[in-house]
C-alpha cells in the first residue's frame, strides 16, 4: 500500500503535489531556503575577511558571569576567557547563593589574579538578580554576559567586540555550539540543530535585521544600553526580554557568527524535553504576553522590523508547531488512511530539508567538529519536525493556559511569586 | 664582700647621676670641676668650665667640628690619652657620624653648653663603671660599658656599603662587632631579639648577593615562565612558545599544524614551566643561586652560610657586670662543651661503673684523678691571694681543652662540673698517671703566660660510691 501511495504521488502533477504538501511548500520552504541561500551566497562573497579585523577603538571589556553552584565549571570557563586573543579587562563573577564550593573556588581564582571581582549573594535570587548585582561592578564599555558551563574559542571575544564598531549596535549575540556533541544521539542532533537554528538561522535574522535574542550564555552588551533599559528582568527568558528592551530603546542587535562558544547540552531526550519546555514557555511569555506591543502600529516606538521579527518568531516557532498538527488532521480528514503515506513522505521531505539546512549551515557557518556529524543528519529532520515541535506545542499551550513559567524553579519561588503579582505579565 | 661594697658604691653613684641628669643648671655646671676637652677643629668660645687640651694631653671628652675625620684607627689612637676608653664624642656641624654621643648643627654657645652638660653626665656614668681587671676582657667590657653608660641598645641596620650588609650603626666602630656582641650574649650579659637573616658568599663571605633563579643546565638567569600546552587531538604537549601563532593570534600545534581554537575542547594548560632562553632547557624547578656582587662567585641558596642578626640590649647581669668591671669566667661545662672525652653525668657514671668493674674483674690498673681550678678570687685560698698565681680564666680554660685534646687517649674520659674536672684513665697505673699529670702541668706552664691556680688529687683507690660522692659535692 505504501509503494502504491508513492507511485500515486509520483504520478501527480506539480500543482496537485503542492496542494497536497501545502504546509511544507507554503509555510516552511520559502523563508528558510531562500534566506539560507542568500546567507550562503553572502558568506561566500565575504569569505575573504576571515580573520577578525581589529576593532577601530579598543573598548574596555568586562565579563559578567553570574552562576549558581558552578564550582566545577568555573575554572574552565575563566581559563577560556583568559585565553582570548582579545582578553577582557575585567572579569566579574557573581555567586548566586551557591551551596557548593563556588565562593571558595572564585576566591581562589581571584587570588591567582584570574578574576577581578567576586560578588556574593547569600540567598539565591535568580540569574537576573545576580547579573544586575554584577553589572554595578562592571567598569567596561562593553559587558559580555557569560555562563559558567560555556567555553569560548580563543578568537570569540575579538569577533564579538568587532561588531561594536558600529555605534548603533547595542548588543551582539555570539554563536553557540554543543561541546558534548558526541555523547549521545540527542546531543548529536542538538549540535546539528544549534548549528542550523543559531549558526545559520541567526545569520538570516541578522541579515534581515530581525534578530531578537542574545543568549544569556554568550552575548555582549554596550553597558550604556544595559543601564538605559535597567538591566535584566525576572526570568526565565530574561535574555530574550533584555534583547527586546534594548531593541525597543532603538539599539541594533547583531550576530557574530564567528564568535563561537560551546556549552554542554542535555544528554537524554527527557532532559532535553524539560529544557525545551522551559525555553518555549518563555517564548510565549516574552514574545506574546510582554512584547505584543511590537505588533501594535499605534505604539510610539513602533518599528516595522520589530513587528516583523516578532511575527517571524511567533509564526515559525509557535504557529508552525500548531499548523503542522492541523495539517496532519487535514490530511487524515481529506485523504483518509492515505494521509499517513503523505505524512511519511512529509517526513522524508523534512529529512531532505534537514540535509539542505545542514549543508547551508556548513557553508554559512563552518565548524569542522559538527561537519563530522553528517551521518546523523538523515534522522535530524524527523527529530526537529516531530520531537522539538511537539515539545514546543505542549509548552505553548501549557504556558498560555497555565502560565507554567511562573512555576519554573529557574527563579526562586519568592521572586517568581512577586513577579506574578506585580502584574507585569498580562 | 668586695663585690657587695662595689654594688653599694654603684648604687650611690647612680643616684647622683640621676640628680645630675635631671636638674643641673648652668650655675651648677660652672661650679663643677673643669672638664678636659680635646677640641678637634676650631671652637671660638668654649664654656667657662671647659678646659681645652690639645692632642697628646689627657682628655675626658672630644668636641669635633665638621672638618674632623674620625676613623676607626683615629678612635683607637685617641684611647691612649683618654681618661677612659669610652670617652664621649660631640659633633658640631654637618655630616655627623652615626655613633657620636650628640650632634648639633652649629657651634653656638648654646650647643656647646648642652654638649658640656651631657658630657658631665656621661663621664660621671663612665667613671661609675668598674675598671677592667684582665686585659683580655677589655673590648668586651668596653662594649658592655658603652651600652650601660649610653643607656642604649645595639640596633642592627642595613648597610649596603659593608660587605656584611648589616652594621650596628649606633655603636662606635671599635665596639661595633657582631662577634663581641655574640660573646657577651653567650655569657648571658646581653639579651637579644631576632632581626634578620643574611646569607654569605661561599668564597669571600660577602653578604652582598644577588638572588636569581638559574637554569639548572647552563646556569643562565634568562628564564621565562610559561604555560604547558596540551593539544588533545595529536597528543602534543610542550611549552607555549613552541606553538606558533597564526595571524589572528591563535596557537598552531608544532606537531600536527592544526589550530588550537578552544580551551578545554582542543587543548588545555596542565601546568607551568620555566624555559631557559639561553639553552632551551625546560625545567619545573629552577635553582635559586646567590651571585656575589663582590667576587661574582655563585653559591647555591641551600649551601650558602646563613647569619642571624639580632638586636641586643643589656641584661640585668650585664648591667651588673659593667659596674663590676669583671666578665664572669666561662663555666667548665661550657668550656668543655663539644669536647669528645667530656661526658654528661649519666654517661660518666655508666662508663665509670663499667670501667671499675672491668678493672677489678681482670685485675687491671685503673686511675682516677681530679683537677680543681680556682675560677675567681673568691675560690682561692686566703693565703694564696697575694701569691704569684692567678685565677683560671676563660682563655686558660680554652688552652686547657686544647692541650687535653692532645694528651688524652681515646679510652680516657672526664666529667667537668663546677670548678673541678674528674679524669678517668683506664689501663693506667699510678706511675703513668703521674706522667700524664706532669705533662698537663708542663704544657700549662709553657702555653699560659701567667701561672694559673689549680691542684691535682689522686682518687685512684676510691670506690665507685666515693668518687660519685666527691663529684656530687661540687655539683
Amino acid at each position: 500500500m505504501f509503494v502504491d501511495g508513492i507511485n500515486y504521488l509520483l504520478s501527480l502533477s506539480f500543482p496537485a503535489f503542492v496542494v497536497m504538501f501545502w504546509h511544507f511548500f507554503l509555510l516552511e520552504l520559502p523563508r528558510f531556503i531562500l534566506a539560507g541561500v542568500a546567507v550562503c551566497i553572502a558568506t561566500v562573497i565575504k569569505r575573504k575577511q576571515d580573520a577578525p579585523r581589529p576593532p577601530i577603538r579598543k573598548p574596555r571589556i568586562s565579563v559578567l558571569l553570574p552562576g549558581h553552584n558552578e564550582a566545577e565549571n568555573l575554572p574552565r570557563a575563566i581559563m577560556s576567557m583568559r585565553e582570548q586573543t582579545l582578553p577582557p579587562d575585567q572579569i566579574v563573577v557573581v555567586d548566586d547563593g551557591s551551596t557548593d564550593e563556588s565562593v571558595a573556588v572564585a576566591k581562589a581564582l581571584m587570588d591567582d589574579g584570574l578574576i577581578d571581582v567576586v560578588r556574593t549573594s547569600h540567598v539565591r535570587g535568580g540569574k537576573s538578580a545576580a547579573a544586575n548585582l554584577g553589572l554595578a561592578a562592571c567598569t567596561g564599555d562593553i559587558v559580555i554576559i557569560a555562563d559558567a558551563d560555556t567555553t569560548y574559542d580563543c578568537t570569540a571575544f575579538e569577533y564579538l567586540i568587532a561588531e561594536f564598531d558600529d555605534p548603533k549596535t547595542g548588543a551582539v549575540a555570539g554563536n553557540l555550539g554543543a561541546r558534548n556533541a558526541d555523547v549521545s544521539l540527542a546531543t548529536c542532533w542538538q549540535a546539528i540543530q544549534y548549528q542550523i537554528s543559531i549558526g545559520l538561522g541567526r545569520q538570516v535574522s541578522d541579515m534581515l535585521g530581525v534578530l531578537f535574542i542574545v543568549s544569556g550564555a554568550f552575548g555582549a552588551f554596550r553597558r550604556q544600553a544595559l543601564e538605559q533599559v535597567g538591566g535584566w528582568s525576572v526570568g526565565p527568558g530574561e535574555d530574550a526580554e533584555l534583547t527586546n528592551k534594548i531593541r525597543r530603546a532603538g539599539w541594533r542587535i547583531r550576530f557574530a557568527h564567528n564568535a563561537w562558544s560551546l556549552t554542554d547540552v542535555p544528554e537524554t531526550f527527557s532532559q532535553l524535553a524539560r529544557q525545551r519546555l522551559r525555553w518555549d514557555r518563555s517564548l510565549i511569555r516574552m514574545r506574546w504576553r510582554r512584547y505584543r506591543v511590537f505588533l501594535d502600529p499605534t505604539d510610539a516606538q513602533f518599528r516595522l522590523s520589530n513587528a516583523l521579527g516578532t511575527i517571524d518568531i511567533l509564526f515559525f516557532q509557535a504557529f508552525l508547531s500548531l499548523s503542522f498538527v492541523l495539517y496532519l488532521i487535514w490530511l487524515v480528514e481529506v485523504y483518509g488512511s492515505f494521509g499517513w503515506v503523505i505524512a511519511v513522505v512529509n517526513l522524508l521531505a523534512y529529512s531532505v530539508f534537514g540535509i539542505f539546512g545542514f549543508v547551508m549551515a556548513q557553508i554559512a557557518c563552518p565548524r569542522p567538529t559538527i561537519r563530522r556529524l553528517w551521518p546523523y543528519v538523515i534522522g535530524y529532520g524527523v527529530f526537529n519536525s516531530l520531537f522539538l515541535r511537539f515539545v514546543r506545542l505542549v509548552a505553548c499551550f501549557d504556558e498560555l493556559i497555565f502560565r507554567r513559567s511562573f512555576d519554573d524553579n529557574y527563579v526562586p519561588r519568592r521572586v517568581r511569586h512577586a513577579a506574578r503579582k506585580s502584574g507585569q505579565d498580562r | 664582700m668586695k663585690s657587695v661594697d662595689k654594688k653599694r658604691q654603684a648604687k650611690l653613684s647612680e643616684d647622683r647621676l640621676q640628680w645630675l641628669d635631671k636638674g643641673q643648671s648652668f650655675m651648677q655646671l660652672a661650679q663643677a670641676a673643669p672638664l678636659n676637652i680635646l677640641a678637634m677643629g676650631t671652637f671660638d668660645q668654649l664654656p667657662v668650665n671647659v678646659h681645652c687640651v690639645t692632642k697628646g694631653q689627657k682628655f675626658s671628652a672630644v668636641f669635633c667640628d665638621e672638618t674632623t675625620s674620625l676613623g676607626f684607627e683615629e678612635l683607637v689612637r685617641l684611647r691612649g690619652d683618654a681618661a677612659h676608653d669610652l670617652f664621649p664624642i660631640y659633633w658640631f656641624g654637618e655630616g655627623a657620624p652615626s655613633y657620636v654621643d650628640a650632634s648639633y648643627p652649629d657651634s653656638r654657645p648654646q650647643s656647646l653648653h648642652e654638649a658640656t652638660r651631657d658630657a658631665y653626665a656621661k663621664i660621671a656614668r663612665i667613671e661609675n663603671l668598674g675598671h677592667k681587671q684582665v686585659e683580655e676582657d677589655r673590648e668586651l667590657l668596653n662594649l658592655l660599658g658603652y651600652l650601660a653608660s649610653r643607656k642604649c641598645e645595639a640596633v642592627p641596620r642595613w648597610a649596603p656599603n659593608n660587605k656584611r650588609l648589616v652594621e650596628y650603626t649606633g655603636l662606635r666602630p671599635e665596639f661595633s662587632s657582631r662577634s663581641l656582641l655574640m660573646q657577651l650574649y653567650r655569657k648571658g650579659l646581653l639579651e637579644r631579639d631576632f632581626w634578620r637573616k643574611t646569607h654569605q658568599c661561599s668564597k669571600c663571605n660577602s653578604s652582598r648577593l644577588n638572588v636569581a633563579e638559574h637554569c639548572p643546565d647552563c646556569k643562565s638567569t634568562d628564564l621565562v615562565e610559561m604555560d604547558i600546552v596540551h593539544h588533545f587531538s595529536c597528543g602534543h604537549q610542550g611549552p607555549q612558545d613552541a606553538f606558533q601563532l597564526s595571524a589572528g593570534g591563535r596557537m598552531i600545534c608544532p606537531s600536527c599544524e592544526q589550530n588550537l581554537d578552544h580551551f578545554g575542547v582542543d587543548y588545555d594548560k596542565p601546568g607551568r614551566v620555566q624555559v631557559c632562553r639561553n639553552c632551551r632547557a625546560v625545567t619545573e624547578n629552577p635553582i635559586t643561586i646567590f651571585e656575589c656582587l663582590d667576587c661574582a662567585t655563585l653559591t647555591l641558596s641551600d649551601e650558602a652560610i646563613q647569619r642571624d642578626w639580632y638586636r641586643f640590649r643589656l641584661s640585668a647581669v650585664g648591667q651588673e657586670t659593667a659596674m663590676l668591671g669583671q666578665i664572669p669566667v666561662t663555666s667548665l661545662e661550657n668550656a668543655f662543651g663539644g669536647f669528645e672525652p667530656s661526658k654528661d653525668y649519666a654517661t660518666f657514671t655508666a662508663l665509670l661503673d663499667n670501667g671499675l668493674n672491668t678493672a677489678q674483674r681482670y685485675d687491671r690498673p685503673f686511675s682516677v684523678a681530679v683537677m680543681r681550678l680556682a675560677s675567681d678570687e673568691n675560690d682561692r685560698e686566703e693565703n694564696d691571694r697575694d701569691g704569684p698565681n692567678v685565677a683560671f680564666g676563660t682563655a686558660m680554660r680554652k688552652t686547657l681543652v686544647k692541650l687535653l685534646r692532645e694528651i688524652l687517649r681515646d679510652s680516657d674520659f672526664l666529667y667537668a662540673a663546677g670548678n673541678q674536672i674528674v679524669f678517668v684513665f683506664p689501663e693506667t697505673d699510678a706511675e703513668e698517671l703521674q706522667s700524664i699529670v706532669d705533662r698537663i702541668e708542663a704544657r700549662l706552664l709553657t702555653d699560659v703566660t701567667e701561672r694559673p691556680d689549680y691542684s691535682f688529687e689522686d682518687w685512684s683507690g676510691r670506690s665507685f660510691r666515693d668518687i660519685l660522692q666527691g663529684v656530687r659535692v661540687v655539683r
